[in-house]
């Protein structure tokens, strides 16, 4: 185990939320801990001596500083420390102990509007993502007719970038029916 | 009946509604006080009530107050609107109803 605090590569995708705060509990109860969101390479920070329990709320910006404080201020009277944002996911700890209280959305009807929120937000990066595929590919047939078919490689991203996004979306939507 | 007046409320909605009517409040506050009044029973976790705090203010059954002199400037204090006090007094109604409905079924003995 490393013993300074370090970055560490992070992947993981909005769907398997619930998998990326088991994988932090777990690495705390290893003594390595969550310290700061950052793109594909969090900062993690060796203590021997702690545990935590992580929690991840997904937020779209919040509009002004006012709101901010506030939805940090009823986290923080809830137990929780506020460690830092990463595209719209809040990142949360509390120190762990066998009785500690966990759950942030508490009734099936936040749960469920939960999920509608990240649901609507993978909607909203597919269509997106949809349009601007179907834009360049459009574009460089009527460009370059003779380079789009030997440009697979960038197709193949697209593909790939499309077909996770929509299994994104469809685990998103099991998710809610679940919690129906 | 009951159904054009946004009701039946979640527990959640219910219980910050009823801390509400009594005073004007912060999140934490209610937080402690759904838990005390309900036994233990409910608990509203951070997001919940976040989410549920923006919900009726949305829909206009709460409303944002000033905060006392000296309190946290952080903590938004909150207050029971006229229409939340209507919705709140209804949903009331709908649960006595209901539980008028049931008891006399539920004292008779089941035939099969």
């Amino acid at each position: 185990m490393e013993h300074v605090a370090h970055r560490r590569l992070d992947i993981w995708l909005t769907w398997q939320h619930e998998r990326e705060e088991c994988r932090l509990d777990q690495l705390s109860e290893r003594g390595v801990h969550f310290e700061k969101p950052g793109f594909l390479f969090p900062r993690f920070h060796p203590d021997s001596g702690a545990r935590y329990v992580y929690r991840l709320d997904y937020q779209p910006p919040l509009r002004t500083r006012d709101a901010v404080a506030e939805y940090r201020a009823l986290f923080a009277d809830a137990g929780w420390e506020y460690k830092g944002r990463c595209q719209g996911w809040q990142y949360f700890r509390k120190p762990w102990s066998p009785q500690a209280v966990v759950d942030v959305y508490t009734d099936r009807q936040s749960v469920r509007n939960w999920y509608r929120r990240i649901h609507r937000m993978i909607g909203v990066v597919l269509l997106v993502e949809l349009f601007l595929a179907g834009y360049e590919v459009g574009l460089m047939r009527a460009v370059a007719p003779h380079v789009w078919r030997w440009a697979w490689p960038l197709w193949g991203f697209w593909a790939g970038l499309l077909v996770t996004l929509g299994y994104g979306f469809f685990k998103i939507q099991q998710k809610r029916r679940g919690s129906a | 009946m009951f159904v054009d007046e946004g009701l039946p409320l979640t527990e959640g909605f219910f219980y910050i509604l009823l801390v509400l009517y009594s005073a004007p409040s912060h999140g934490y506050a209610i937080m402690q006080h759904v838990e005390r009044m309900s036994d233990n029973h409910v608990r509203i976790g951070a997001g919940t009530l976040y989410t549920a705090l923006g919900t009726l203010l949305k829909k206009g059954l709460i409303q944002s107050t000033p905060a006392p002199e000296g309190a946290d400037p952080r903590r938004k204090m909150y207050a029971i609107t006229e229409a939340g006090q209507s919705v709140l007094r209804s949903e009331v109604e709908r649960l006595k109803h209901m539980a008028r409905t049931a008891e006399p079924i539920l004292r008779t003995e089941r035939r099969f």
